[in-house]
């Protein structure tokens, strides 16, 4: 039995995602509770900058001499311009001394030197789904259930946003262009068939998208993709392929509403995918999120990943029991799968993709 | 649990890589353990299945299929030792699955015991993210730092799994390696107690009081003998034995489902790189003869050889066919690449595959244009561990040329890409072109996948492996003559006589940047006369020098590879391309 990977584009699904703090804290919710979107769910504080300071060459004396001139022990805290350490006698006050660069605290006074790290940042994390708090990991974060649209994606840049879903193109295949980008994207998550331009990308910047969801993009963007400051979510793959109808379709419902875009991606050492996950109130009975993988079967929809043709998709018809050489003369076991264009084509079974609406 | 050997009559193989899961059954017979059947899985360490031991299951299933012999119970236990209704007498496995151990060294990077360090490590699983060095260097290659405040910040971002101190001879400098442990100490203050890094120092042997006032309060120092003792005397044992330890506890041992596989393996799981340099060091011996393998896999590259007696081992965990090929991109130029097809191909296309590639890790080839570009990332992976090799060749007999490779009376490719290669003479010069062997030498490929297993079943037992090892491991594909030289295209390089078992005989002129192969079946060998002409050296360190020697056949038979060495690429690509389809043409694919 195959188990493809796995692709979902669901138009309503129940949910269950984790909301984790970057750094141990505090978990401000509980099991059972009812949270909105911008709810915050937990929160911690973020370690400082680290700022080692050379009182010896601060005061410039020999390091073993500047350790009696030092009034800060290790875990005192020490304001921005405090003195550290400085000369004694009539003349000192002519001489240079040693202060804080930074609020913080002392984290060691060692051999001359004494290492500050600045004050931690309060962070809180938000909830940025509507739904019901069902798990608690005291210290890390949350798990929240909910229902809605999703469309997992290929790749992404890192990060997440939240914002408005608005369209600027009006095909899967076109191209985001600059010109399409204005002010009115302001704070909302744009969709587009392609990136091909770092102008668009530029204007993405200047006028504050919250993020991006397009179909492809060239692989030799990618380095800028992650510079940039919100996220940025691919669907389809490296190249020039457009955004599939059943993605584009569904974001195209869904123009206006809310919309979480989570670009988080990783492929070894724990999978993470990319997903746009619009929230929506589940009329039919709650259902929990299905996530045992699926076998290939006759009648799967699937997605073609390589060439001679990668980014197509269709139908499985047939799943031949004796494997076959193809064209590049390897010897796999393939499927028949009918793309809806005339004669079915064969394909080897690990360059299929599922796509369900799960 | 170590089995007594004599007692084992069967014995499960299990190959848990990062992409693929393989199950092979070695068993007795007709009085010779020979491999029996070998069935393979996607390997299911990651998401959505989370455990390794589902694949294994799943390859398990499909081996008790094809051969109608149960190996686990109704429970999905092995069942162990075997019975008339089935099960095995012994375990073993090797796993490649986990991810390397992230380093941060920290040295002299213009000091020998750095160069000693880079050195050590490369045998081991490990990927270096950054050096944090008195003198550091842009040109090293590594993210460095050379000022306290920088070091710190280096090893926080970097959250290594460990810190590897080291710097000078015993009884050398001292003052740079304990401001390194200075910086080190200081780094793991500014973490939080469970998130810190163990060191490791492996220097100055005077120090380690020091350094251990520094660092032992702050978080677990291991002192291990000083990779450098003295000026010209390395000592890479110690560390490599306590990274690989560490390897072991911290990446091996916390992979999904690793306690199972443990539980049910007869002998320690090995670590694949390990087990392959095992096979290579048995087949050395065996012969007495210089043996270098090479094995391309999903996410990691392999090099072991044995060199005049000396054996040698090189990993490169951030390079492989699938989860790392575009490490290779970060590497090597798009045209590097490239120059090994025989078709144009712009490097944003070259780019967007080989991304796809690290992402879709189960797919496979389904047209020649994908199949070759993937058989030429595989020839630039295998040239850059072979130059990471090139600096260890011992300086011996065996090392004719110091800018070629030293002569290997056997060569091994495996992987899937040169395991797989829908024709043996496309793993041929794969092989070939990557690594550009020199004077005469046997070609193997480890088609089933069983050189690395084996070296785990040496471990429980030796008859085993030594048998499998000789009838199933290795399809010879042939010998190669690759004479040394330049000269110009179409002047005649070589002229040989090959004279039969039979008593036939055979004389060809080969010319100066052609490849011909000349038949010679598995199982037969032939006397081969070799006149090189004044320009050419056929493995005997003088040019023009004649000679005789047996060969043995294989797939392809006697290939002589007369395109020169170093092996020239055209400067025109249009040329180039051309080329390489000729070489194709000529290996039969």
């Amino acid at each position: 039995m195959d188990y493809p990977v796995e692709t979902r584009i669901s138009s309503l699904t129940a949910v269950r995602r984790e909301r984790i703090l970057p750094a141990r804290g505090e978990v401000l919710v509980r099991p059972g509770e009812q949270v909105e979107p911008a709810d915050v769910v937990a929160r911690c504080l973020l370690p400082g900058d680290i700022q080692v300071i050379d009182v010896s060459r601060a005061l410039r004396m020999p390091r073993e001499r500047v350790m009696p001139l030092i009034r800060k022990a290790t875990g005192e805290p020490v304001r921005a311009g405090e003195v550290l350490a400085a000369h004694q006698g009539a003349l000192a006050r002519l001489k240079p001394s040693c202060r804080a660069p930074v609020d913080g605290q002392v984290l060691a006074v060692r051999d001359g030197r004494i290492v500050i790290e600045a004050a931690a940042t309060p962070f809180e994390l938000q909830a940025c789904l509507p739904g019901t708090v069902t798990n608690v990991m005291p210290g890390l974060g949350v798990v929240i259930a909910t229902t809605g649209a999703l469309i997992q994606g290929f790749w992404g840049n890192g990060g997440e946003a939240q914002g408005v879903l608005r369209l600027v193109v009006d095909h899967p295949q076109r191209p985001l262009r600059a010109r399409s980008i204005d002010a009115s994207c302001q704070g909302t998550l744009i969709v587009g068939g392609q990136i091909v331009d770092e102008e668009a990308l530029k204007q993405a910047v200047d006028v504050k998208v919250r993020g991006i969801i397009a179909g492809s993009v060239h692989a030799e963007l990618c380095p800028l993709l992650r510079s940039l400051p919100f996220p940025v979510l691919i669907t389809e793959g490296f190249g020039a392929l457009p955004m599939s109808q059943a993605a584009f379709s569904l974001l195209q419902t869904h123009v206006g509403r809310e919309a979480l875009l989570n670009a988080a991606f990783q492929t070894r050492g724990g999978i993470r995918r990319p997903e746009v996950l619009i929230p929506l109130p589940d009329t039919r009975a709650s259902a929990r999120e299905e996530s045992e993988p699926l076998p290939l079967q006759v009648g799967a929809q699937v997605r073609i990943l390589r060439a001679p043709y990668r980014g197509m998709m269709g139908a499985v018809v047939n799943l031949p029991s004796a494997p076959q050489i193809v064209e590049s003369g390897l010897r796999l076991p393939v499927a028949v799968v009918d793309l809806g264009e005339g004669k079915p084509v064969i394909v080897p079974r690990v360059n299929l993709e599922l796509i369900t609406s799960r | 649990m170590i089995h007594e050997y004599r007692a084992i009559e069967s014995i499960l193989v299990l190959d848990c890589g990062s992409s693929r899961t393989r199950a092979i059954w070695i068993d007795q017979v007709d009085g010779q353990y020979r491999l029996v059947a070998r069935t393979e899985a996607p390997a299911t360490v990651e998401s959505p299945w989370n455990d390794m031991m589902v694949s294994v299951r799943h390859a398990l299933n499909h081996l008790s299929e094809v051969t109608n012999w149960r190996f686990m119970d109704d429970r999905g236990q092995m069942i162990i030792p075997g019975h008339r209704e089935g099960g095995v007498d012994g375990v073993v496995a090797v796993t490649s699955a986990s991810r390397p151990l992230r380093l941060v060294v920290s040295g002299i990077i213009g000091d020998m015991s750095f160069a000693s360090t880079r050195r050590a490590l490369s045998a081991c699983p490990v990927l270096i993210d950054g050096v944090i060095s008195v003198d550091a260097q842009e040109s090293s290659g590594f993210k460095t730092c050379d000022d306290m405040q920088g070091q710190i910040r280096l090893i926080l971002e970097s959250a290594p799994d460990a810190v590897i101190l080291v710097g000078g001879v015993d009884g050398g400098a001292s003052r740079p390696i304990l401001q390194s442990a200075e910086a080190v100490a200081l780094a793991c203050l500014a973490m939080a107690e469970g998130a810190r890094p163990l060191v490791i120092y492996a220097g100055n042997a005077d120090l380690r009081p020091q350094v251990a006032e520094r660092i032992g309060p702050v978080t677990e120092l291991r002192a291990i003998d000083n990779v450098l003792p003295s000026l010209g005397v390395e000592n890479p044992g110690p560390l490599q034995a306590e990274v690989d330890e560490l390897y072991r506890q911290i990446r091996m041992e916390r992979l999904p489902g690793f306690a199972t596989l443990a539980s049910w393996s007869s002998a320690q799981v090995l670590p694949t790189s390990k087990g392959w340099m095992h096979s290579i060091q048995y087949l050395a011996r065996l012969g007495g003869i210089n043996v270098l393998g090479v094995d391309v896999g999903g996410a990691t590259v392999t090099m072991a050889a044995v060199v005049d007696e000396q054996p040698r081992l090189v990993i490169r965990s951030d390079l492989g066919m699938t989860y790392n090929v575009t490490r290779l991109l970060d590497l090597k130029s798009p045209e590097s690449i490239v120059r090994w097809l025989p078709f144009e191909i712009d490097p944003t296309t070259l780019r967007d595959q080989l991304h796809e590639r690290a992402i879709y890790v189960q797919t496979l080839p389904q047209t020649r244009e994908d199949l070759l570009v993937e058989q030429a990332a595989a020839r630039e992976m295998v040239r850059t561990i072979l130059a990471d090799m090139e600096t260890q060749w011992p300086k011996g007999p065996s090392l004719l040329y110091p800018e070629l490779l030293p002569k290997f009376h056997l060569i091994i490719g495996g992987g899937g890409v040169l395991a797989n290669a829908p024709s043996y003479g496309q793993a041929a010069l794969i092989l070939l072109d990557a690594l550009q062997p020199i004077g005469i030498s046997g070609l193997a490929l480890d088609h089933a996948g069983l050189l690395a297993p084996l070296g785990a079943v040496a471990m429980i037992h030796p008859v085993a492996a030594a048998q499998v090892m000789e009838k199933d491991a290795l399809l010879s594909l042939g010998t190669v003559v690759a004479p040394v030289g330049t000269g110009h295209e179409g002047e005649i390089a070589l002229k040989l006589k090959v004279t039969y078992q039979d008593g036939r005989s055979l004389e060809v002129e080969v010319p100066y940047g052609s490849l011909e192969i000349i038949s010679l079946p598995t199982g037969h060998s032939a006397d081969l006369e070799l006149r090189p002409t004044r320009r050419f050296d056929v493995g005997l360190g003088v040019r023009g020098q004649a000679g005789k020697t047996r060969v043995e056949g294989g797939l392809l038979g006697i290939i002589v590879d007369a395109r020169g060495r170093p092996l020239p690429v055209a400067s025109a690509p249009e040329v180039q391309r051309e080329k390489v389809q000729h070489w194709l043409w000529d290996m039969g694919s």
